[in-house]
């Protein structure tokens, strides 16, 4: 490959490449550029796939209707609602900061998907750390562990929620029979005592049927499901870290939690960020998880982002709208490319 | 660190945290054994009016398939053929554009990339009116294209890397011994990539093996229905219908997967090692 010749030349003699290109260019112009540049134009018209000779041009108006929505959660009484959220309610009964504990925030599908977010997404990031550290010191049996920590993640979001929705069931899910299992227990210590044979009747709740613990329940099944994999970007970061630092750290008499804290957080930073990054573009996408488990119930409390594009698309209780579709997709879009960048540029300010 | 000087500490913690991950497949197993009436009543184990552990569950969801074998097969066909695709289309363009000088090549290898940063759900729209219009919607073949598009940026971004990094040595040399551009890229540059290829095919495996939205959207009917999408059908029937059946079917479509994985777990972790640290 001589590089001093001209680029034109260079084209004549290798236009073979072209045919090697070929394949790959055809099935990824059909099935990706073709449907983006689709999406893009039916985002500014009002398609429905069930009338589509009628739709015409609309400007923007379908990006401003995402602003009136209220099933997306950003329209004027929406954000009233939010605004009342931080002054002290006049209601006495339900305070603002039971509003705020129990979850009872105002509805819609972004709020929905910041909630899961914000349940999810500490915890996915932050004991996946723990347990890669661990495991990074442990030397017997380590490949058994990782493994064991690891198999959940090849299990298919499909799969895992299903297995979920039996352990969530409130009849014969492992969570309410042992909850069950401590009230009879707690039941026979007092009646040692007593004469009182059922003096606790408490039972578990409907867990994917409750306001309150729908979502955290889909959070703490996307946790199981892919933590390992976050365990495992860790453990990579984590083995390019000079060992000779901690052994210098050690001589000048470095704790343990000194090392971690002076070395450890510092040096995995760079992973840190692709972690923090992929698991919140995750979070943000999330869908099936709902659609399979709850499907968006109860009272749509659980209806994500994706899920609502999905149901504007795709079913039977909305029109087929595309044109709305597209422009909810482009917004995800946007809001992803945000965060990409900023986390970008944020990681390289940190650096320097 | 924290914890160098206690390994005791985290041997258990860890041997928690691995067992509370392996309970809900075993519990699914164990229940899969269980007397439908006693799964129903909620018992941790048999009653005594019951026969104990028994394969009854099992024999009804063989009885009654209802699509379980078909859901599997296409998976499978899907998978195997979709990964073998995007093996074969990824890798001879990600060689052309390593290889070559020609025109448009930056800006080819630019337009992939950046598509990487659009969510999948963009083109879920335009797929959806193309497969219909093509006569593809709910075949096979439309969703196998499909994931072929999906998944062939990794390929060609992974294999580029691999395909630039080989000495220029190494192709001058078998091009002196006359071997034609086909034959460097078959003979010369597969097996040295053969790594590489290993992990792009097993995450292309996973990917398709597992993707739910796009097998909702593409399919309707069993002919060419996926597992992820056919097990939650299944679920609904039997989670009403027979709960031991329930737990039977739901067992029966991770186990293979599992043992696969743990039969080739080292190959695994790192093809999935090598595709997380692309970014």
């Amino acid at each position: 490959m001589a590089q001093t010749e001209s680029l034109l030349r260079a084209t004549r003699k290798n236009w073979p490449a072209y045919l090697y290109l070929l394949p790959a260019a055809l099935v990824f112009a059909a099935f990706v550029i073709y449907p983006i540049g689709r999406a893009a134009v039916w985002s500014f018209t009002d398609l429905s796939l069930l009338d589509p000779a009628s739709a015409r041009y609309v400007g923007w108006d379908n990006y401003r209707a995402i602003l009136s929505d209220e099933d997306v959660g950003l329209d004027p009484k929406t954000l009233a609602d939010w605004r009342s959220m931080f002054r002290a309610g006049d209601d006495p009964a339900r305070p603002t900061w039971k509003r705020w504990l129990t979850f009872d925030w105002p509805g819609g599908a972004v709020w929905n998907t910041v909630k899961f977010t914000v349940l999810f997404l500490p915890v996915y990031v932050i004991i996946p750390l723990i347990i890669a550290a661990m495991l990074d010191h442990v030397r017997t049996g380590s490949v058994f562990l990782r493994t064991v920590i690891f198999i959940p993640v090849i299990i298919s979001v499909a799969v895992a929620s299903v297995i979920w929705i039996i352990l969530y069931n409130p009849n014969y899910g492992i969570f309410n029979l042992a909850i069950a299992l401590v009230r009879d227990a707690l039941n026979w210590i007092v009646g040692l005592v007593s004469t009182n044979e059922a003096y606790f009747t408490f039972t578990g709740p409907n867990w994917l049927g409750d306001r309150l613990w729908a979502m955290p329940a889909i959070a703490f099944m996307c946790f199981w499901n892919g933590m390992g994999l976050n365990v495992l970007l860790y453990l990579v970061g984590l083995n390019r870290i000079d060992s000779e630092l901690y052994e210098a750290a050690v001589v000048d008499g470095a704790t343990p939690r000194q090392q971690f804290l002076r070395i450890t957080l510092p040096l995995l930073r760079p992973t840190t960020y692709l972690v923090v990054l992929l698991s919140l573009i995750g979070s943000l996408r999330v869908f099936g998880q709902m659609w399979i488990m709850t499907e968006g119930g109860p009272q749509d409390s659980t209806v994500s982002y994706v899920m609502y594009l999905y149901r504007v698309a795709f079913h039977p209780t909305r029109d087929f709208e595309f044109g709305y579709a597209s422009a909810l997709a482009f917004v995800l879009a946007a809001v992803i490319f945000v965060l990409t960048a900023c986390t970008q540029r944020f990681s390289r300010a940190v650096e320097q | 660190m924290t914890v160098g000087k206690r390994p005791i500490i985290s041997y258990t913690l860890l041997i928690v945290i691995a067992i509370a991950g392996i309970v809900p497949f075993t519990w699914v197993i164990y229940g899969s054994f269980m007397p439908r009436s006693d799964i129903d009543a909620g018992r941790l184990w048999p009653s005594d009016g019951t026969d104990g552990f028994t394969l009854a569950n099992y024999r009804l969801t063989f009885d009654k398939l209802q699509g379980f074998d078909l859901y599997y097969r296409n998976s499978l066909l899907l998978a195997v053929g979709g990964t073998f695709l995007v093996l074969l289309a990824g890798s001879l363009a990600a060689f052309a554009l390593a290889r070559y000088r020609f025109l448009g090549n930056r800006l080819i290898f630019l337009i992939f990339l950046l598509t990487i940063m659009v969510p999948a759900e963009v083109t879920l729209m335009g797929q959806f009116d193309l497969l219909l219009a093509t006569g593809l919607y709910s075949t096979l073949t439309g969703l196998c294209l499909s994931y072929v598009a999906g998944n062939l940026v990794l390929t060609i971004f992974l294999m580029r890397n691999v395909f630039a990094g080989i000495p220029n040595d190494v192709i001058d040399a078998a091009a002196i011994d006359g071997a034609s551009r086909w034959q460097v890229f078959w003979q010369v540059c597969m097996p040295i990539g053969a790594n590489g290829l290993s992990a792009c095919a097993i995450l292309t495996f996973l990917n398709i093996w597992n993707e739910f939205t796009f097998a909702l959207t593409m399919t309707v009917t069993d002919k060419a229905m996926t597992l992820p999408v056919g097990i939650t059908l299944l679920q609904g029937q039997w989670s009403v219908t027979h709960s031991g059946a329930l737990f039977a079917t739901v067992m029966m479509s991770f186990v293979p997967m599992a043992l696969v994985f743990v039969l080739l777990q080292k190959y695994f972790v790192r093809g999935l090692t090598a595709g997380a640290v692309k970014g």
